[in-house]
């Protein structure tokens, strides 16, 4: 919105801007609070919007800077004005660029921090603002600048904004993802720690049990053998078992129980037994341990005697390995004591805690009782205590036990064993080592059918977990996948972004050329307004005020092109009694202010065409009369230079064609132009031709034969082969691959010409070939010079040409000539084949001699136009014999002036020859002058053979005039070369009864004073009733003028009316009832003409409806006054 | 020499050439006929033009008639000014045709006050330099 409101809005929006600064500043305090409750988490609207107002920079940093900024007031005042002040620092940027921010003075002095950017800013400012004020002519630049800056200042912006955006959303992006690669890593791992877990736990049960079994199998076998005992020592009597046989049985039945180490057996002596007992057994009970600290039970020899007790339990038997144990009383230790006790009293094994064994390993004793008689099951303690005889104890090694097992186990390196006592609080190493290492670990716990005593099994890897691979591969993987994503968006973003920026760039660009053709235009519009005021002041103030737009200058140009005043002023002046040179003066006046115009129409023409406001018309029209009205254009010029004109429609062509005349001529105009311009000796040969007929025939080909150094070329010059200019047709080229249906019309109706100028001109330079078509483009600067022009002529042409839906191409050697053709798409009018063939040489003969087929061919063809019967001969020996077999009477010879030279010395012979012949009526012989030829032998032979002489070049008009006069027409007096004289139309009008029909009264008189100049005898009627009543058959009237456009009754529903009574007429006279004024007359038809000012197509059909012979526009044109009058008085003759 | 620039165009030439011996003052007689008769249908435009409701379909076929008449004589001012009241006819566009018609009395005021002065200038000269004011 920055640029868009101009400079009075820039000024009051910056002025706004230092207000609100300003005011920011001073409502610091006010807004200090509301950033308090910001700050502290209450997210308010009214509150943001009270802040984007007073600081105009709603970002997400300077609001989590503000957020952030705490709650010194004074702090948050500065960051305020921070805010506020680095948009309004941009802004200040922007307006001085844009160069209107003059402003800036007022503001200048303005918030605190900025006077003294703002001040320089100012005065920087406000120097430029004046000094584009000065060059404020040129507006266009700095509208264009202000545009663009703005487009860049809000992309720019906004732009930011997102890119900021987009940071933001990457790295949330990828901390979201990192996060979930965690996640990702920890299910993995989680999942393979439950797994080791789970091995771990049941190697370790597995274990537990194992060694569980074997336990109970060693105990199980304690007790058998503790059976065993009681049934040979103490039911025995005497004893079966000695020491001897004990300590042999037990170390052969060592195998049974692998994990005892070894076995005792105790007997319970009372104190009252011990002597007795002592004598029996031959030593006496010794104490188990000499002194308290001394570990285990030492040497039988040196032992203490045991003190007296309420009972004993002196060893009796021992295995060999343990026989210093022998007399020990087991109760004198303090833990044996308490396994002995506590055995008796459950009947069951009972294990003691661990401790350090002989071979310094660790062990446990597992004590038995043996009862007197075996207890019932639900024995009472005292009774067990009482029943009970001996002790049986064995040694196990838990070491060994454990490490036999693990032996028996796969994968014992895998896994460390620690097996505890955990009776007491704190635990009790029985196996393992004691590294308490960290890591996973598992209890099974262990009975070994103590049930005082708990054991436990504590299971742990040997070896670290190893590193979770497939987690980490997982998570990366995913990880790095998730990046490259977010790399991808962003990268994509960015990329979108810069290709934004280079849109805008692109679109500034161009709004910059638009812009140039904007200037273009207007420049196009200066200049013509600057040719206007000179001419006003040569030409006197004959203009209609026009205004600075273009179309405007297109209508004014219009008017002053059709202005008498122009040409007419001019030509007036030199009609008037002037000398030599005031005459040259005027000349030169006349033809710089031509000049001029046909300039001005070129650019106009070019200015219509580039804003597409041109647009073609479509009426019917003859192009044989547009070629050959060019040809009088042009033959001024080409009698000066010396060059041939001719041109040649091929009788393809249909009469009448509609399409825009034109147009049409302009285009061949500017191609004829060129050539007579570039063109110093030769020929310039217009052609038309109907496209398919070129494709189809060779003969074009034909014409460039060389013989003797002179090509068959209308001037002998070699010329560019014009097929070649139509190489690159598109036309052609699709067409010749689709041979199917070559160069089928797009519609029945429509039709495809070509139309080609050759030239022997001097060529166009390859290097300036690419740039024909271009506007302003010429050959050199020098080209400018000599011949001037301002070079659009071939653009203007080519784009007309495209509005045809045709192509132009050319061919062009240097120094030999050049070749332009174009196609046109025209379409076909409804045939009234013979409607212009002349009157008066029906029937009538023509020879032509001429040496050159390419010149008799033109010869023939204006001829045949006229409706001359034409033959072609290039030998002057051939014009008799020739004469004779023709079936009619030639009364025409006409020979070419060159083919009269060459043959020169024969020509009085065949003239001779020609006027002996005892004809009343010799052929006529004309001589075929060519401008080129000096005039003065030319009159000599004419005067010296009495010939008629035709100037070249040949147009249909003036060769009718020519035969007509020769002929013993009425014309007596011809016009200047090519002027259809009123004398012609006089010839037809003469005398002739018409009748104008005409409202106006104006018009009526002016239309009747025209037909009466070409000494017709004219009847008013000033409306279509008495028109009727005049036309009402039988009547004397030749013709009948009427206006389309009356009151009461039109022209079209008056003709209607006529067309009926004429019809009702026709009838009687067909069946005979004829009144006898009308009794030569067969069929009844009066020509009718429709007068109309505006000529348009729809017009001319409603004329052919409602049975009308054509129409004149109104005023009367002299030459269209004559093609009509002579069509219709042809064919009413015929009909008579 | 000729008094009424830009207002007349080719036409007036032509129907100066159409005056010979036979019709010595043809191109007076029909500027006459112009002037006697103009002047209705101006006025008859402009009472149209008060009426209401507006009759467009007339006005166009009167302004037809002056356009007609004008464009004889080759009052190409005048013509030109009638063809852009015709074409507001075809918009209906009323405030135009009212616009139009003033500016087409006031062609029509000086066109004939430059005619007449200038037949006047004509009579004064004689029938000699007449002659060579025509063009061929």
């Amino acid at each position: 919105d920055f640029g868009a409101r101009g400079c009075a809005g820039r000024e009051g929006e910056a002025a706004k801007l230092w207000g609100t600064g300003r005011s920011a500043g001073r409502k610091r305090e006010a807004v200090g609070p509301l950033l308090v409750r910001f700050a502290s988490g209450a997210f308010n609207p009214p509150i943001r919007a009270s802040r984007a107002r007073a600081g105009g920079a709603a970002t997400a940093v300077s609001s989590t800077t503000l957020c952030l900024c705490g709650v010194d007031a004074v702090r948050r005042g500065r960051v305020v004005a921070a805010a506020a002040g680095e948009p309004l620092r941009r802004r200040w940027r922007c307006s001085r660029m844009t160069g209107a921010a003059r402003t800036a003075r007022g503001g200048g002095e303005g918030a605190a921090g900025m006077e003294g950017k703002g001040a320089v800013a100012a005065g920087l400012v406000g120097f430029l603002g004046m000094g584009l004020d000065r060059v404020r002519l040129l507006p266009l630049p700095e509208k264009l600048s202000a545009k663009a800056l703005r487009s860049h200042v809000r992309g720019h912006g906004s732009r930011e904004a997102r890119e900021r955006w987009w940071r933001w959303t990457l790295f949330l992006w990828v901390v979201g993802w990192t996060l979930i690669c965690l996640q990702i890593f920890h299910y993995f791992d989680s999942g393979a720690v439950e797994k080791r877990r789970e091995s771990l736990a049941s190697m370790c049960d597995e274990r537990a049990r194992m060694l569980q079994d074997q336990f109970n199998v060693s105990m199980n076998h304690l007790q058998a053998l503790a059976i065993l005992v009681n049934t040979f020592h103490h039911s025995l009597n005497p004893s079966a078992i000695t020491q001897a046989t004990f300590a042999r049985y037990a170390e052969r039945t060592a195998f049974e129980r692998p994990l005892t180490s070894g076995v005792a057996y105790a007997v319970r002596v009372t104190h009252a037994e011990r002597d007795q007992f002592e004598r029996q057994q031959g030593w006496s009970i010794k104490k188990m341990y000499s002194s308290p600290n001394s570990q285990g039970p030492g040497d039988a020899a040196v032992a203490e005697i045991r003190g007296p007790a309420d009972e004993y339990a002196p060893v009796i038997f021992a295995q060999d390995a343990y026989k210093n144990v022998i007399s020990f009383d087991m109760l004198s230790g303090a833990d044996d004591r308490e396994n002995i006790i506590r055995a008796r009293e459950s009947g069951k094994g009972v294990l003691t805690a661990p401790f350090q064994l002989l071979n310094g390993r660790l062990g446990v004793i597992l004590t038995y009782s043996v009862y007197k008689s075996e207890p019932p099951a639900d024995a009472r303690l005292q009774e067990r205590v009482q029943a009970a005889i001996g002790y049986l104890g064995g040694i196990f090694d838990i070491e060994a036990l454990v490490d036999k097992l693990l032996h028996q186990l796969a994968g014992k390196q895998s896994i460390m064993v620690n097996v505890y006592d955990t009776t007491n609080d704190k635990p009790i190493s029985m196996y393992g080592s004691d590294d308490t290492g960290s890591g996973m670990f598992h209890n099974s716990t262990l009975n070994f059918g103590d049930p005082s005593r708990r054991h436990e099994m504590h299971c742990r890897f040997m070896q670290k977990p190893p590193l979770p691979w497939l987690a980490i591969t997982y998570s990366l993987g995913a990880y790095v996948i998730a990046l490259l994503i977010g790399h991808i968006f962003y990268a994509t973003v960015h990329r979108i972004a810069k290709v934004e920026d280079d849109l805008q760039i692109m679109k500034k660009l161009k709004k910059c050329a638009e812009a140039a053709d904007v200037a273009k235009s207007q420049f196009l519009a200066t200049v013509s307004h600057e040719i206007r005021t000179p001419m006003n002041g040569v030409l006197g103030e004959c203009v209609i005020d026009l205004t600075h737009n273009v179309y405007s200058i297109v209508f004014w140009l219009k008017g002053f092109k059709q202005s008498p005043l122009f040409s007419g002023m001019l030509q007036m002046l030199m009609d008037t009694d002037l000398d030599t040179t005031q005459q040259d003066y005027v000349r030169t006046a006349q033809a710089s202010g031509k000049a001029l115009v046909s300039l001005i129409n070129e650019v106009l023409d070019q200015a219509k065409i580039e804003s597409g406001k041109l647009e073609l018309e479509a009426v019917p029209f003859d192009l044989r009369l547009v070629c050959d009205d060019i040809l009088s254009l042009f033959c001024g010029k080409a009698q000066e230079k010396g060059l041939e004109l001719a041109v040649y429609v091929s009788d393809q062509v249909p009469q009448t064609l509609i399409g825009d005349p034109g147009r049409m001529r302009q285009i061949i105009t500017n191609l004829m132009g060129n050539s007579i311009k570039f063109t110093e000796r030769g020929h310039i040969y217009l052609t038309v031709h109907v496209v398919e007929e070129v494709m189809s025939c060779l003969e074009v080909e034909t014409e460039f034969q060389n013989t003797n150094n002179t090509y068959n070329t209308l001037s002998g010059y070699k010329v560019a082969n014009r097929r070649h200019s139509w190489q690159s047709f598109q036309l052609f080229n699709t067409d010749l691959h689709s041979a199917e249906m070559p160069f089928a019309p797009i519609l029945p109706e429509t039709i495809r010409l070509i139309i080609s100028v050759e030239d022997t001109g001097v060529g166009i330079p390859p290097e300036a070939q690419s740039r024909i078509f271009m506007p302003f483009m010429q050959v050199g600067p020098s080209i400018a010079r000599i011949h001037g022009g301002t070079g659009i002529g071939l653009s203007i042409s080519k784009c007309l040409v495209h509005l045809m839906k045709g192509e132009i191409g050319y061919v062009s050697i240097p120094n030999v000539g050049s070749t332009f053709s174009f196609t046109a798409v025209l379409t076909k009018a409804r045939s009234n084949a013979n409607a212009n063939k002349s009157p008066g040489f029906k029937g009538i003969n023509a020879l032509v001699v001429d040496h050159k087929p390419v010149r008799a061919k033109v010869t023939k063809y204006h001829l045949q136009r006229l409706g001359v019967k034409t033959e072609l001969t290039t030998d002057v020996n051939q014009v008799i014999p020739k004469m004779n077999c023709a079936s009619l009477v030639t009364r025409l010879v006409l020979v070419d002036k060159e083919t009269w030279m060459k043959e020169s010395h024969s020509m009085p012979h065949l003239l001779s020859k020609l006027r002996s012949k005892d004809q009343s009526d010799p052929p006529k012989l004309f001589l075929l002058e060519n401008p080129t030829n000096s005039i003065k032998s030319s009159s000599n032979i004419s005067r010296e053979h009495n010939l008629n002489v035709i100037m070249k070049p040949l147009r249909a008009s003036m060769l009718q005039a020519s035969l007509r006069r020769a002929l013993g027409g009425v014309d007596k007096v011809h016009g200047k070369n090519g002027v259809v004289g009123n004398s012609a139309l006089g010839s037809l009008l003469h005398k002739r009864q018409i009748i104008v029909v005409d409202d106006n009264v104006v018009n009526l008189k002016v239309a009747a004073g025209a037909l009466k100049k070409y000494g017709a005898e004219v009847i008013c009627a000033d409306s279509g009733k008495k028109a009727i009543a005049l036309l009402k058959p039988p009547h004397s009237f030749d013709a009948c003028f009427m206006d389309i456009q009356m009151p009461e009754m039109d022209g079209f529903e008056a003709t209607k009316r006529i067309r009926m009574m004429e019809r009702e007429l026709n009838e009687r006279i067909e069946r005979g009832e004829a009144p006898p004024e009308c009794a030569k007359v067969r069929r009844w038809r009066t020509p009718i003409l429709a007068m109309t000012a505006d000529v348009i197509q729809a017009t001319y059909e409603q004329c052919l409806k409602c049975e009308m012979d054509g129409y004149v526009s109104k005023p009367f044109e002299g030459e269209q006054l004559y093609r009509e009058v002579t069509r219709f008085f042809q064919s009413h003759d015929h009909v008579q | 020499m000729v008094p009424e620039m830009g207002y007349l165009d080719e036409q007036f030439n032509q129907l100066e050439e159409l005056q010979d011996e036979s019709s010595p003052n043809f191109v007076e007689e029909v500027v006459a006929l112009f002037l006697k008769d103009s002047p209705r249908l101006l006025s008859n435009i402009e009472q149209t033009i008060g009426k209401y409701p507006q009759d467009f379909y007339r006005l166009d076929s009167l302004v037809h008639q002056l356009k007609g008449s004008g464009s004889s004589i080759g009052a190409v001012r005048m013509k030109n000014e009638c063809s852009v009241f015709k074409a507001h006819c075809n918009d209906r566009n009323l405030e135009g045709c009212r616009r139009s018609l003033q500016k087409m009395k006031r062609e029509h005021a000086t066109l004939k006050q430059k005619l007449e002065s200038y037949f006047q200038l004509l009579r004064q000269v004689g029938p000699r330099e007449h002659a060579v004011n025509s063009r061929k």
